[in-house]
């Protein structure tokens, strides 16, 4: 079998570019809402205030209980339950925040005031509809007969809501309708994209007009931002947004010279004599009598209607270098580069050099402007950059067995260089919720609910033997769960000798659930995992026998904070990213130590150098059988 | 009289053209003597075999690249029902290999040897115990074949090395044990037991030895199969990254091998891919090991492009004639050219060496595993995984059954101490037998060095003296003086016919590795008076014919009242002078999986083009545009290049050939100039590089 391609090097490059660069997924200039007052909002009604935190026990209806301060906003609707408005208008918008439902509660955020986008507790629900979380709401027109008033809602793609009680996220890319001078609408309003706790839930959904519940029948070019708050409990956190208000730049008076290329080295190109020059329609490489090898000189006019600070990313498949007004602002660069420029209103100076040597990939040119208030704005031609297609998804299906699927799984836990678990077994359970084992080290890596797993990494073509969960994942940690632990204030080893671990791996229960075996520090361990109803939850059973002064650390994040009465045992964990069910009268230890960040090479685990994480654990002696329930 | 006159005339080429074509049928062809059988598989399951075993009752085992492993039941199809196929575990990673030990299953996945059982009895697993756990890094090319077993019951698994992350090219061991063999005892004990493995895919236990199969890479000049004896370092140096541990068997450093062979790493801060050099002194594997005896020399050599491009099993003949006349030979599975070959193995002075040969072709998908049925039929299963093979088919189960004829074949070649003994299955016809105009015999062997492959270097022609024809006629000694210790022989016997029906050899060459040369007396022979020259090759041969000589010249331009466009050569790389400029410029790419990136490309006849053949795929191609229904002849030709092949840029000498690039490698591209055809129609672009010739295609449509 042969060798790694250069076919794959620029695809996987192409790929992680295209996918930095469309709307929504790089970072755009965001502006935080200040929560240490309500003033981003206009005249809150009392239903709405701030808080610090807030108390959820997820298993009882309503339950929701802030904690005095800032930093919060909450909504508790009595007598007073008004929606919330900002006070400022806007119109492109990207939004992102997080958000905390009560058990039970309803709310949305609606943009423009109109368009609504639902805030729903749909922990568990299997079918999400439109008026799940994450749904785009329904239209609504009394003219019709009953039964067909709504319409037009789109269901999220999949359900990714987590349990009530627990901080959620998500990030709307959203277009405002567009009008001529008129007033006419010339474009519908449009959700760029949707994602909920890191799943796309929409992409390019066309809004035809308001949803149902809308403050005005009309449509603007502007609108408030505006939060329901007649349904129920909810709370708000790190609300961001990047408004894009300004005017596009435009780029005219298009010319190219064409230099001849023979060797890698780049000359200065004021020393070279063009072999052909002419002017150019639109930005693009697919200039005439182009050779295997050149350099594309590309002179033009950037009009900047407004002034300020833009960012200017550069893309040439090869290398290219910008000047703007005669002044260099990069190097050469391999692919593309992202400069910053401070540009006046009014005309500048563009030239844009394209050098390619390399003949085994097609040319690619490309100018993408962004800036405050200016959504990444592509000046060249659709057909100047074609990225490849996507590959035919391959799935790892689930049916009415567990699904057990070994592979290298990419993780990205916190306080974790990402890395790859290279003896991963990922189990799927017919009732939704699937986790993942490292057989390197006994960890409890990741849980989620959804579909199984995409397997298009690893079965398609060569594959890289890697599959990805679909779904909103859950990410603890990779660090080994059983080790020892003389001094209570030491941290926990985050690193397992060879010597100290050995997996047997795994016989099927009657269910089809695999049993992990194991040695670990002299103790023999079995090791199951169950999943609870409705896929909300997993509860571990290990059973321990022999080993000396072993712990087992059952919980690992920034803080971990009991939930309801001591006697519930439940525990909020890693800022209320998961909830941690213990056995009734179970003593854990619960403490805080500072851990190294775990860096990883070569899929094997080493200790970075630098940064202590304070993080708080929950450990347990490791012994007998113990039982201990994820929930999220 | 006109009338009478076209109609003898339209009978003569009627004759003309079938009478050669009906001889051809004539001609012994490997599907007379082998059958190729199909097994259904049924729709939905992905069958990309990565191991096959037939199970005591009969039923076959297949593991898969899925992860799955599947029971065939009734593979062999008795009363035409239909085989079944029982799911028996799954979930694995990735499994290339399988095999069944005392009632257990062993598969290896990429990270582990995995032992499965069914405990409950319900015919599937339920038990998946991790005999051993290796470490990977993670890299995509780190896959783990086996295990094969050995004889004391003891298990050999072996891993792929990964690649650079700069050097992306080059063969790098980043975890312990990858580029290795281990030995692993079914209670779980791991030793390492040689490295130099580069893509060790093809296993098997052969005398009572652990042999292993590589394919062309870095520091690998072609195929080859090998004994590997512990301690043994076959060639890439990855693996020595571990050989200073002290568990290692390999005491060689890579230092003291790089003080041999330059690996030509990249200068800091830059990654430059080493290419072959020209015109330097080769470096061969057998002369650095004259210095660092820890290497191992392949026992037989497997020329790339010729028999193979990726070699696979190994699998030694236990049907005791169930199967032919072959009994105790091997036969190696080819991935990429969907085809097996055969090997002859002898041991002289005590070291392995023997002879190659082609034995089957026309596999649907990649040759990766095989094992003989209870019947002494041959079971094959068969992958792509995304490589591309001959035989298109994404994967394959397929029977290889003997018809109970005998082939005419060399069935073996010995090493004498003055030449070769060439021993056939059938009586030869002395006459062709004795001729030493029925023999061509180079000598020849590859670089050892960190480039990609290796041409074919230091041949040479060397002349028979003799060839003496035995008493019964199964025999023919050859007296070739000139032997070369430490190289290939390539021995054609084109002019040998059969006794009985004057028939070609069904495969006219074999290769022979000489690694030792026998002690012993040699023939008192004296050197044949000076021939004039080696006649043409004789008319029956179907890989040397030259008959498209005769066919008809390439259609002249169209009488229009145009200026006759000045001819071009076939490869023209420069804008002829006088064009000025070119009608239509052409892109086309590569595909992994043997594709080109169009399918159809549209051209007006006549028109001047500018065509640019960029080669992103990590293996060489060529583009070859040839006229309508020719492609398979032009591909075939390409094949019959064999040796000759690779200075050729795999391109024949063909009147179907109209225009072609040379061979373009990973990562280059090449720019040609052409004409295109005057006359309307469906052309057909094709690489001709052996075993891709019958897939990667496209359409030239001339309007």
């Amino acid at each position: 079998m042969n060798k790694a391609t250069t076919l794959l090097k620029l695809a996987v490059l192409l790929g992680a570019w295209s996918l930095g660069s469309l709307p929504g997924r790089g970072q755009p200039a965001y502006t935080l809402v200040s929560l240490d007052n309500l003033s981003f909002f206009k005249s809150p009604a009392a239903n709405w205030r701030l808080a610090s935190d807030v108390q959820v026990s997820p298993r009882v209806q309503g339950d929701f209980r802030p904690v005095t301060g800032t930093g919060v906003l909450v909504n508790t609707p009595a007598d007073v339950h008004e929606d919330l408005f900002s006070a400022e208008e806007f119109g492109d918008l990207d939004l992102e925040f997080e958000f905390m439902m009560a058990p039970g509660s309803n709310s949305g955020v609606y943009l423009q005031g109109r368009y609504e986008i639902q805030l729903l507790d749909s922990w568990g629900k299997k079918n999400p509809g439109f008026g799940d979380c994450g749904g785009i709401y329904e239209r609504w027109n009394d003219q019709k007969p009953d039964g067909q008033k709504g319409y037009q809602g789109v269901a999220p793609r999949e359900n990714a809501c987590k349990a009530p009680g627990l901080w959620q996220k998500m990030l709307i890319s959203f277009q405002a309708p567009k009008f001529d001078a008129k007033g006419n609408k010339t474009a519908n309003a449009r959700i760029l994209r949707i994602e909920l706790n890191g799943v796309v839930l929409h992409e390019n959904v066309e809004l035809t007009g308001p949803t149902r519940g809308a403050m005005s029948a009309d449509e603007k070019a502007m609108g408030p931002l505006r939060i329901q708050g007649d349904h129920g409990a909810v709370a708000f956190r790190h609300i961001k947004y990047a408004h894009y208000n300004r005017p596009p730049v435009t780029l005219t008076n298009l010319t190219y010279s064409l230099y001849p290329r023979e060797t890698v080295d780049i000359p200065a190109l004021e020393s070279l004599k063009p072999e052909s020059q002419g002017t150019l329609s639109a930005l693009s490489w697919e200039v005439p009598g182009l050779p295997e090898r050149f350099i594309l000189r590309i002179m033009g006019v950037l009009e900047v209607p407004v002034a300020g600070t833009y960012q200017i990313e550069h893309i040439g498949f090869g290398s290219s270098r910008l000047m703007v007004d005669g002044k260099q602002l990069d190097a050469w660069s391999w692919f593309s580069n992202t400069v910053s420029a401070e540009l006046s209103a009014g005309p500048h100076q563009i030239e844009l050099a394209y050098a390619k040597y390399d003949t085994w990939y097609a040319p690619g040119l490309g100018l993408i402007v962004s800036g405050p208030g200016l959504r990444a704005q592509s000046l060249h031609t659709l057909s100047s950059i074609v990225l490849p297609n996507p590959a035919s998804a391959i799935a790892a299906p689930l049916g009415y067995e567990p699904y057990i699927l070994r592979c290298f799984v990419d993780v990205n836990a916190p306080r974790e260089e990402a890395h790859r678990v290279v003896h991963a077994i990922n189990v799927g359970t017919p009732g939704k919720a699937h986790y993942t084992f490292n057989a390197d080290n006994g960890a409890l890596v990741q849980a989620w609910r959804g579909g199984f797993m995409d397997a298009t990494p690893m079965w398609h073509d060569r594959g890289d033997g890697s599959a990805r969960p679909v779904g909103a994942v859950l990410r603890m940690s990779d660090k080994p769960a059983i080790q020892p632990l003389t001094d209570m204030n030491a941290p926990f080893p985050a690193l397992l000798s060879q010597d100290a671990w050995r997996f047997q791996g795994y016989r099927l229960d009657e269910a089809g659930y695999p049993i992990f075996t194991y040695q670990v520090h002299g103790a023999t361990v079995s090791d199951r995992f169950i999943p609870g109803e409705d896929g909300k939850s997993l509860t571990r059973e290990l059973t321990i026998s022999g080993g000396q002064g072993l712990y087992l650390c059952l919980a690992r994040g920034t803080d971990i904070q009991p939930v309801g009465k001591p006697k519930d045992q439940l525990y909020a964990v890693d800022g209320r990213s998961w909830y941690l069910q213990l056995p009734p009268k179970t003593t854990p230890v619960i403490r805080r130590v500072a851990e190294a960040t775990l860096a990883f090479k070569n899929g094997q685990p080493a200790l970075a150098a630098g940064t202590q994480d304070q993080v708080q654990e929950l450990l347990l002696p490791a012994s007998g059988v113990i039982r201990y329930t994820v929930m999220w | 009289m006109k009338k009478y006159y076209t109609l003898i005339c339209g009978l003569i080429v009627a004759c003309q053209m079938t009478l050669p074509v009906q001889a051809q049928e004539f001609l012994p062809k490997e599907d007379d003597f082998y059958k190729i059988i199909t097994i259904p598989v049924p729709e939905g399951i992905v069958l990309e075999a990565g191991g096959v075993v037939t199970l005591p009752e009969g039923d076959l085992a297949i593991s898969t690249r899925r992860g799955d492993v599947w029971i065939v039941e009734n593979p062999y199809m008795n009363d035409r029902s239909s085989p079944n196929f029982r799911k028996f575990a799954s979930g694995m990673h990735e499994c290339l290999g399988l095999a069944w030990v005392e009632g257990d299953l062993y598969v290896a996945q990429r990270g582990e040897l995995t032992r499965l059982r069914d405990t409950n009895g319900d015919g599937r697993a339920d038990e998946y115990h991790t005999v051993y756990a290796w470490p990977v890094s993670g890299h995509y090319h780190e896959y783990s074949f086996g295990p094969v077993v050995g004889p004391d019951g003891s298990m050999f698994v072996s891993g792929n090395v990964a690649f650079g992350d700069a050097e992306w090219w080059r063969g790098e061991s980043r975890v312990p044990w990858r580029g290795w063999i281990m030995r692993i005892t079914p209670d779980g004990k791991m030793e390492p037991w040689a490295t130099g493995m580069r893509s060790p895919c093809g296993l098997g236990i052969v005398d009572g030895k652990l042999f292993y199969g590589d394919n062309q890479g870095d520091w690998m000049g072609s195929g080859f199969i090998t004994v590997v004896e512990k301690g043994d370092f076959t060639g890439h140096p990855a693996g020595l990254t571990w050989a200073t541990r002290p568990e290692s068997p390999v005491k060689l450093t890579a230092e003291a091998l790089y003080a041999q062979v330059d690996p030509r790493f990249s200068p800091p801060g830059t990654a430059i891919k080493p290419e072959n050099i020209e015109n330097e002194v080769p470096t061969v594997l057998a002369e650095v090991e004259q210095k660092l005896p820890a290497i191992r020399t392949p026992s037989v050599w497997l020329p790339h492009g010729v028999l193979g491009i990726s070699t696979s099993q190994i699998m030694p003949d236990e049907t005791a004639g169930g199967f032919g006349p072959f009994a105790g030979q091997l036969f190696v599975g080819d991935q990429g050219q969907s085809k097996i070959d055969r090997v002859f193995l002898e041991k002289v002075n005590g070291v392995y060496q023997g002879a190659a040969f082609a034995f089957r072709e026309g596999f649907q998908s990649g040759v990766l595993r095989m094992s003989w049925g209870r019947d002494g039929s041959m079971f094959v299963g068969q992958t792509n995984r995304g490589w591309g093979s001959t035989g298109d088919d994404p994967f394959g189960l397929q029977r290889l059954v003997w018809t109970g004829k005998t082939p005419f074949e060399m069935k073996a070649i010995r090493a004498m101490p003055d030449g070769f003994e060439v021993e056939f299955t059938q009586p030869v016809d002395k006459k062709t037998a004795s001729d030493l105009a029925s023999y061509e015999i180079t000598s020849f062997i590859y670089k050892y060095h960190p480039v990609y492959g290796s041409p074919v270097v230091q041949d040479s022609v060397l002349e028979v003296w003799a060839a003496i024809v035995s008493e019964d006629g199964m025999r023919v000694r050859l007296v070739v003086p000139d032997i070369r210790k430490s190289f290939v022989h390539e021995i054609k016997s084109i002019g040998v016919r059969s006794y009985s029906g004057n028939f070609p050899l069904l495969h006219q060459t074999g290769y022979y590795t000489l690694n030792e040369i026998p002690a012993g007396p040699k023939l008192n022979v004296s050197r044949p008076v000076k021939q004039a020259a080696i006649p043409e090759t004789p008319v029956m041969d179907h890989s040397q014919h030259t008959a498209g000589a005769a066919a008809p010249a390439a259609p002249a331009a169209p009488a229009e009242a145009k200026p006759k466009p000045v001819a071009l050569g076939k490869r023209t790389n420069k804008m002829p002078a006088d064009w000025g400029k070119v009608d239509q410029s052409i892109q086309l790419g590569t595909q992994p999986g043997l594709k080109y990136d169009k399918t159809t490309i549209t051209v007006k006849a006549g028109s001047k083009i500018r065509w640019t053949f960029r080669n992103n795929d990590d293996m060489p191609h060529n583009l070859v545009i040839v006229k309508p229904g020719t492609a398979d002849n032009v591909a075939q030709k390409a094949i019959e290049l064999g040796l000759k092949g690779e200075s050729k840029g795999w391109v024949p000498d063909s009147p179907d050939i109209l225009f072609h690039t040379r061979l373009v490698g990973p990562g280059a591209s090449e720019t040609i100039y052409m004409i295109a055809p005057a006359k309307p129609g469906t052309y057909t672009y094709v690489c001709t590089f052996p075993g891709h010739g019958t897939v990667m295609r496209g359409t030239l449509r001339v309007e």
